[in-house]
């Protein structure tokens, strides 16, 4: 990994974190928005007990000076990572913040939810200097994403079984889908989704097929021939979700980027300078 | 030789905790349980869902799945609420953490009492619900009610409400 490459891989990265952060900013999800949440909930999870002993959560979430802040630093470093993606100063700040605004939308949620882990770990390998060391770290989050949809296939295969229970799909489908076909029942999708609980097979074997997917992300543990392919699977897996779940999970595909070989970062920087007229404009920087 | 050592290496550092988190009784974040719908999931006869409905007979509807952030912050909060509310105005964990964790790991028991919602946290509860549906309307609301609702499919994939029952009215 060089310098260009190591930067074209932060301002993605970033990007991608930033445009979810927008999101959840609309969406009133994050701290200066959340005003002042009174319940809180931090499980058996060892480190929402260390955030919670510190008594971080009352600068962040129970006083609105320090959640306006947060928020105003949160979205500062990171577009100040986007502009300067070399400058650690500005990417190590982002990074502690984007994991302390996990640990605190989860725990004022009152529910761990696991879209965020990506989000959470995947700057962290940008923190060291050297770009040969950077890369072998880079390459953890790529086993860190095949862990999580390996560990995901295994359970469902050693916990319950639920791989092997073929109306797995229709019971998901229903439980997520019921409020939304409930209050909105004249729209085009829940006329597909009456047509799809008609047709229950394909809801089933969608979901073997999910499953399936999420098993095969093994194989990235083995070898890198498949990440083309790979590459793909985590996006079906959401997009599918996304529609027939209810849930959207896709900032945990920040961790998919890892799949990208370094000639695919080349071209997402050639492609990124062309978009912004960054050769029309200084013809010099053309690498 | 140092691809492999890094190979293992990585094994090591992301299947340890994932062994670790269930032979344990700490979970760490990163290696979080990924069992999303592990569990077998059957068809029920009725399914429930809470409505929230605020003045002039207008409801929160979550219509696309990019809600799922607000959606999130109102129904969990509510949920554990009313779970409260059931259990004797007691955070369930409350229950779980003094009387069992507590009592297997003694050294942690002066900690404990910071980990769960006490009744001043619960007081706050139905204002900062009204605030902060408030924010998200737009407008200051004055009442909101709270309708848990059974719902039942019908064999051609329509839905109906067999069941309606208010369980909170927040003035």
């Amino acid at each position: 990994m060089d310098n260009s490459q190591r930067k074209t891989l932060v301002r993605t990265l970033s990007g991608y974190i930033l445009l979810f952060l927008i999101l959840r900013f609309a969406q009133h999800a994050t701290p200066s928005r959340l005003l002042e949440p009174p319940l809180h909930q931090e499980g058996l999870d060892i480190t929402y007990w260390i955030f919670q002993l510190l008594n971080i959560p009352a600068a962040l979430l129970e006083n609105r000076v320090g959640a306006i802040v947060f928020d105003g630093l949160l979205f500062s470093s990171g577009i100040l990572c986007c502009i300067f993606p070399l400058k650690r100063r500005f990417l190590i700040p982002f990074s502690i913040g984007l994991f302390a605004y996990a640990l605190a939308f989860n725990r004022a949620a009152t529910h761990h939810t696991h879209a965020l882990a990506g989000v959470m770990i995947v700057l962290l390998p940008f923190w060291v200097a050297g770009n040969q060391k950077c890369y072998l770290l880079w390459q953890g989050v790529r086993y860190y994403c095949c862990y999580v949809y390996g560990m995901s296939f295994l359970w469902k295969i050693r916990s319950s079984g639920s791989f092997y229970f073929w109306q797995q799909g229709t019971g998901t489908f229903k439980i997520n889908l019921a409020d939304y076909l409930y209050h909105n029942p004249s729209t085009l999708a829940a006329e597909l989704y009456r047509l799809l609980l008609r047709h229950d097979w394909l809801l089933n074997g969608g979901a073997s097929l999910i499953f399936i997917l999420e098993g095969l992300m093994i194989l990235g543990f083995f070898t890198k021939r498949w990440d083309k392919i790979l590459f793909w699977f985590p996006i079906t897996i959401h997009l599918a979700t996304y529609f027939f779940s209810d849930v959207m999970f896709f900032e945990l595909l920040v961790l998919d980027f890892a799949f990208l070989s370094l000639k695919q970062i080349d071209q997402i920087r050639s492609f990124g300078r062309k978009a912004l007229f960054i050769d029309y404009w200084n013809p010099s920087n053309n690498r | 030789m140092r691809k492999a050592s890094s190979f293992f290496a990585s094994c090591a550092f992301f299947l340890l905790p994932a062994w670790g988190q269930i032979s344990f009784v700490w979970r760490l974040p990163l290696f979080f349980l990924w069992n999303l719908y592990a569990e077998r999931q059957p068809s029920r006869e009725q399914y429930l869902t809470y409505e929230i409905i605020y003045p002039k007979r207008r409801f929160v509807n979550f219509r696309h799945s990019w809600n799922g952030f607000q959606e999130v912050m109102l129904t969990e909060p509510l949920q554990q609420y009313l779970s409260a509310r059931a259990n004797g105005g007691k955070d369930p964990w409350q229950d779980y953490l003094e009387n069992y964790w507590a009592l297997k790991h003694p050294g942690f028991r002066s900690l404990v009492h910071h980990l769960y919602n006490g009744p001043a946290d619960y007081a706050q509860f139905p204002a900062w619900f009204s605030r902060y549906l408030s924010s998200i309307v737009g407008s200051p609301l004055s009442r909101i009610q709270i309708l848990a609702k059974t719902l039942k499919f019908e064999p051609d994939g329509r839905i109906s409400a067999v069941h309606a029952d208010t369980v909170l009215v927040i003035p």
